[in-house]
């Protein structure tokens, strides 16, 4: 499958949503319109796997936010992975990849992780005839900057005026979560609801933490449980009593009805499903 | 912004009058101007007509600031004066460039403070069907709408203006505020209110974090 000569020439049109910049794009591997098929056709290409049982598709499934609903990460050989998997959509925003704060920077050193991490066996790259790797990695890249998305209710209210999109008690959510009060966007913030910063873990967090953690996006997140970076909270209901309890700090002594709009709120991120094609 | 265009215009010309090759040429009898490009002549027409505007608003504030009704009268006259030879003078930099929407914007703007809102909606339209996403002519074109009353398309303006040049949406809002100072619509004032919480609410998820720790 090697990508056409020529290829590179032509320029890619970014169709992006409203507030969103053009994402940042190394200068090493810009973007075409034929790497960026060939990465869509590598992510759900099994020959990735060293058995032929695994895809990126496999943990990262479109039609789940490209998550895979499990607490964390099985790999090619059924070892659990530590982590929970992160969505990818509006990944190309990432400050960073992965949970820890030395994890890769760009899409294309994150993507030889899975090819070829061996705590747990993620993939376990055997290699593609007639492409190479650095071929397969940026087109993967290139196609993973693509999944840009940011057709939610709370876009349609918020961008588009559209007052139907956005439930009174989603709305109320909205204003919940931005207040001092709950401090959610002083770490979701930006328009990825991710932000430059990381959420610092209680004391007694495993040592590879004490620098903190990447804040994860809250876009999707009502279709991306389990959470949390080890997946060890089960639904949005729970993780707002966490944080309601006190979790990273005070507790916020919410009402039932503050909860429920917290969730109707986060309820509101989720954008339209990505199409899925079962036949790739 | 339109000191920026004001500035990069006159460089523009500046530079081709003065440059080398620039339809100039030396004799015995020292330089002479030989010829300008259109773009050159748009340029300076353009800029003629921003000299007219910015005298006009000066007159306008004079207008509003006197006491006496003669004064009034006789300043709104002067700006009305300046705004009709802003008008040609953009009309002459259209004849010259017909792609140049910033003329197009500001013969609207012009036609507008005449009282011609037709004219005005039809140059503001031509200017945006030249350069769609020019922010300028959006929020002019909506305080044209607004002035006739017509708060859906005013209210669709601002909701684009937000998406694509929220410090324009500002901007708009500002007219909207003036609007409802001396009008009365209840369903309009209730968006408004909406629109302006949550502009100031949302701030934190419209921003673009820097990419680092």
């Amino acid at each position: 499958m090697p990508i056409a000569q020529g290829a590179n020439a032509e320029s890619w049109q970014w169709q992006l949503p409203a507030g969103f910049p053009p994402p940042l794009v190394p200068a090493d591997n810009r973007m075409t319109p034929a790497k960026v098929a060939v990465g869509e056709r590598l992510f759900f290409d099994k020959r990735l796997s060293i058995d032929g049982s695994y895809s990126c598709a496999s943990c990262h499934d479109p039609g789940r936010a490209f998550t895979d609903g499990l607490a964390v990460a099985i790999g090619v050989t059924g070892e659990r992975h530590a982590r929970n998997t992160p969505t990818l959509i509006n990944a190309a925003y990432n400050v960073s990849f992965g949970w820890l704060a030395d994890a890769p920077r760009t899409l294309e050193d994150q993507h030889r992780v899975p090819l070829h991490n061996t705590n747990p066996l993620e993939l376990g790259y055997p290699g593609i005839d007639g492409l190479a790797e650095d071929e397969v990695v940026e087109s993967l890249a290139s196609y993973v900057r693509t999944l840009i998305r940011a057709d939610s209710p709370f876009d349609r209210y918020v961008y588009y005026g559209d007052q139907a999109a956005m439930s009174m008690l989603a709305r109320e959510g909205l204003e919940l979560f931005l207040s001092p009060r709950t401090g959610c966007s002083a770490c979701h913030r930006g328009f990825t609801l991710s932000g430059p910063v990381r959420h610092q873990l209680v004391p007694d967090a495993e040592p590879e933490f004490h620098d903190g953690i990447r804040t994860p996006t809250l876009r999707n997140v009502a279709v991306t449980a389990p959470y949390m970076h080890d997946g060890s909270i089960a639904t949005l209901e729970a993780v707002i009593e966490f944080y309601d309890r006190g979790g990273r700090g005070q507790p916020l002594d919410l009402s039932a009805e503050e909860h429920a709009a917290l969730i109707a709120f986060l309820g509101s991120l989720t954008d339209a499903p990505f199409a899925r094609d079962d036949n790739r | 912004m339109y000191r920026t265009l004001v500035f990069v215009l006159t460089t523009l010309l500046a530079g081709n009058v003065w440059g080398a090759g620039s339809g100039m040429s030396s004799g015995s009898d020292g330089f002479e101007v030989t010829q300008r490009t259109p773009e050159q002549l748009a340029a300076s027409s353009y800029n003629d007509g921003l000299k007219h505007k910015k005298r006009a608003l000066s007159y306008e504030q004079r207008a509003a600031s006197s006491d006496k009704a003669k004064d009034r009268a006789k300043y709104a006259k002067r700006a009305r004066d300046q705004f009709e030879r802003a008008t040609e003078d953009y009309r002459k930099a259209i004849g010259y460039d017909n792609r140049m929407y910033q003329a197009m914007n500001e013969l609207g703007f012009a036609y507008r403070k005449l009282g011609d809102h037709e004219n005005s909606i039809r140059a503001y339209n031509t200017a945006l069907q030249i350069e769609p996403a020019f922010a300028p002519a959006i929020e002019y074109r909506a305080e044209a709408y607004l002035e006739l009353g017509q708060l859906n398309h005013a209210k669709a303006a601002y909701m684009e203006l937000y998406r694509i040049d929220q410090a324009q949406a500002g901007v708009l809002m500002q007219a909207f505020d003036a609007w409802l100072a001396t009008n009365e619509d209840s369903e309009f004032s209730a968006w408004v209110a909406e629109r302006k919480q949550l502009a100031s609410l949302t701030q934190a998820v419209m921003e673009i974090p820097r990419r680092d720790w």
